[in-house]
């Protein structure tokens, strides 16, 4: 930008975000070759932690980012199919790092052969935001899942710690669920995950999240609907 | 088939050296050893001209000068894209960017950073084995072989492959560049029953605005920009179909709305200059020709006309000698390009013309005229036409009458062309002796081509002949007289045996059809005919 051109925020916004983008993309990467230099425990749990910082706030740029432009230019919501599996192969690829440092044992459970219209970069932030949550809840065990049921597609991601708290679970939850410093959590990335579901349509139905504890590995199940 | 990596040629197009040295490294992680990197466009586009990549990692913001897009679209044009190549753009952005340019000109995958070397591996590797799936059908397209790429699509289609709807997908966007609307229309309406997917439904707009059906296209296309106001191609073809149903205003809006979200998108800004042109709304075309010029300069979309239309505009808006401005410059832009020094000098004529300055006017006039004259059958038509107005505009007459003629001669059939013509009469207030010139003319250029077609259906095939040999080389680049022509004379091949004297000339013939219109399914059936003809053996 030029000294003397207008200050438009959207443009700052834009050009920031790649710079942040470019650097965080440089600090999960260097972290990644750290961790294979690393042989002692102690300084691997710190790179571990590290990595899941990160990528929290990688996370929140993403969504801040996307209801920036909710608000102002409307939601480009590109919706063309993919193939289901790959897709959440891509999800957990992107998580490995902090998976394998973690030793968290993950289950991919989809058919080869589901195809289905989504916003393949939204719902990548979706995914990745529950399994990044799901990483610091769980016991060890992650199963991520995808099957057709009842004209949508139900991704599951379950992990087996001690699950949603009661205030969370659906039925309990509002879904624009208020800043809670204390918790360190803003609630923002959940929003974000709503939004971006709720985008999802087909004739007369429409994508949901449901919160709900039990499933396969009887922890935390973050459920998406996708019509 | 397993992709392997490891003997892969890769390009990594970044302006930050730290990325680039990061993609460097993840990439010599997975075995693979032919790296090369560009820190702009620019150094990008000519380690391109030199070598043929299999995977390009661009990103699309690169500071200064090109973007990704850009650069994609030079590699596009210019043919420095294997089938196999798969080029791919890095972004910032975590939603993926609607399309900034052309159809043709996306590329393989948007990959939005931050990624980590695992996801990226397994990313390269479905989208090579993707290239490959599809390259048989790719290598067809380019060669301008859409029958057999639509085949070749069938016979995918038929083993049931996981990734079935992007085989449809991709035969009904070839149904509809051979005019198969039926068949395409049947894709679409059968994803369409199932759910509301844009491109089924963008493209069975298309189907309805190719069969003339514009109301109905115009609605379909207004839903879709309803249900996504991002739709950029949405915009593009309501602003089509508004023109068809010539509710001009409707259009305009249609691509300032579109343009408003996408302004990198240069054609868009020269369709929408174009248009403002013809409805005389100067200011709209200044800006959007304004536009089109500043993103031409990095761009293969580089056009001297943007610059004349833009001066032509601010003259109409009064602005005369900010105008002969710009057509200053594009002469300099343009210095060793001489079709576009003669748009500058007919520019200018009118120019000077508009501004009461009939000496100047008189000096462009002659520079114009000589330039034309040397220039010959290499000046494409509507500058043909911009030649012939500068000449009824000074008052020769019979010249400009003359090069209208000829230019309707050649292109009998181009409807587009002939409004053209039309509006060159109109604007010098010719109206009803234009519209006389040029029904005239095609009627003579149809009767004529229907007496050889005659002569040939009566089998008098020597003397269809030597008749469509006289035509065409009356009107040389009239593409039914020369279809017509390789036609009597593989007809007359196919009876008296091959020879290589008609052979070649069939060839001539069908090269130039092809150049002007490379989909005309004539042509595709006439060349068929050509190459086994050329293989059988001699009389």
């Amino acid at each position: 930008m030029n000294i003397g051109e207008e200050l438009d925020f959207s443009s700052i916004l834009a050009s920031t975000i790649h710079d942040m983008k470019n650097s965080l993309g440089i600090v999960l990467n260097s972290l990644e070759d750290l961790h294979m230099e690393i042989n002692n425990s102690m300084s691997s749990e710190k790179i571990s932690k590290l990595q899941y910082e990160a990528k929290r706030v990688n996370n929140n740029l993403i969504q801040l980012l996307t209801l920036y432009k909710m608000e102002n230019t409307g939601l480009k919501v590109n919706i063309s199919d993919y193939s289901v599996s790959d897709f959440l192969e891509d999800c957990m690829l992107q998580e490995k790092p902090i998976l394998d440092s973690r030793n968290i044992d993950v289950t991919l459970d989809c058919a080869p052969d589901i195809w289905w219209y989504f916003d393949r970069n939204l719902m990548q932030g979706v995914v990745g935001n529950a399994i990044n949550n799901a990483i610091r809840y769980t016991k060890g065990k992650l199963r991520i899942s995808a099957e057709k049921n009842d004209g949508y597609l139900v991704i599951r991601i379950n992990d087996n710690g001690e699950g949603f708290p009661e205030s969370m679970l659906d039925g309990n939850a509002k879904k624009g669920h208020g800043v809670s410093f204390t918790s360190g959590h803003t609630g923002l990335g959940l929003y974000f995950s709503h939004l971006v579901v709720n985008q999802h349509k087909n004739k007369d139905k429409k994508g949901c999240i449901e919160l709900v504890n039990g499933g396969e590995l009887g922890g935390g199940n973050f459920t998406v609907y996708l019509p | 088939m397993a992709i392997d990596l490891t003997n892969k040629k890769f390009l990594i197009i970044d302006d930050f050296s730290d990325m680039r040295s990061m993609l460097k490294h993840m990439i010599l992680s997975y075995g693979a050893k032919d790296i090369d990197t560009a820190a702009n466009g620019k150094d990008a586009v000519k380690l391109l001209t030199k070598h043929q990549y299999d995977i390009v990692l661009c990103d699309y913001n690169l500071g200064e000068g090109m973007d990704g897009q850009q650069v994609l679209e030079e590699a596009k044009f210019k043919n420095l894209l294997r089938f196999s190549t798969a080029f791919i753009m890095v972004t910032a952005e975590n939603t993926m960017e609607m399309v900034m340019g052309a159809v043709e000109y996306q590329p393989d995958e948007y990959l939005s950073k931050p990624f980590n070397k695992d996801a990226l591996k397994s990313r390269l590797e479905k989208i090579l084995q993707k290239k490959s799936d599809f390259e048989d059908i790719e290598r067809a397209v380019q060669k301008g072989k859409f029958s057999e790429a639509i085949d070749i699509c069938d016979k995918q289609i038929a083993t049931q492959p996981k990734n079935l709807t992007e085989f449809l997908k991709l035969k009904a966007h070839l149904c509809i560049k051979v005019g198969k609307y039926n068949d395409a229309a049947d894709i679409y309406e059968k994803v369409l029953a199932d759910r509301s997917t844009p491109w089924a439904k963008l493209g069975l707009g298309q189907v309805r605005f190719y069969n003339g059906d514009f109301l109905e296209a115009r609605d379909i296309f207004r839903e879709l920009v309803e249900e996504n106001e991002n739709h950029l191609e949405a915009y593009d073809w309501l602003a089509k179909t508004m023109v068809e149903l010539e509710d001009y205003d409707e259009a305009e809006k249609a691509y300032l709305a579109a343009v408003e979200k996408s302004p990198k998108a240069i054609q868009r800004q020269m369709a929408l200059g174009d248009l403002a042109l013809k409805t005389e709304k100067y200011n709209v075309a200044e800006k959007a020709f304004k536009k089109a010029v500043i993103l031409g300069r990095d761009s293969v979309y580089k056009k001297a006309s943007n610059y004349t239309k833009q001066a032509k505009a601010m003259s109409k808006s009064g602005s005369g000698n900010d105008a002969l401005k710009i057509l200053k410059n594009m002469r300099k832009e343009f210095s060793d390009d001489e079709g576009a020094t003669l748009q500058a000098s007919i520019s200018e004529c009118m120019i000077y013309k508009d501004m009461n300055k009939e000496e100047e006017a008189q000096q462009a006039y002659e520079e114009a005229t000589k330039l034309f004259e040397t220039a010959g059958s290499k000046v494409a038509p509507d500058v043909t036409l911009e030649m012939a107005k500068a000449c009824l505009v000074a008052g020769e007459k019979d010249k400009g009458l003359e090069i209208i003629k000829d230019v309707v001669k050649n292109h009998h059939e181009d409807q587009a062309l002939l409004v053209e013509a039309q509006s060159t009469f109109d604007a010098v207030g010719m109206e009803s002796e234009g519209k006389t010139l040029i029904s005239n003319t095609r009627d003579e250029i149809v009767k004529l081509n229907n007496k050889g077609v005659k002569l040939a259906e009566d089998g008098n095939l020597e003397e269809a002949i030597s008749y469509f040999e006289k035509a065409v080389k009356e009107m040389p680049e009239n593409k039914t007289i020369n279809l017509n022509t390789a036609k009597v004379l593989l007809m007359y091949m196919s009876q008296h045996g091959k020879n290589d004297r008609y052979l070649y000339q069939v060839r001539q013939h069908l090269e130039r059809v092809h150049k002007a219109d490379s989909t005309n399914s004539s042509y595709q059936q006439l060349w068929g005919v050509y190459e086994k003809m050329s293989k059988k053996k001699s009389a």
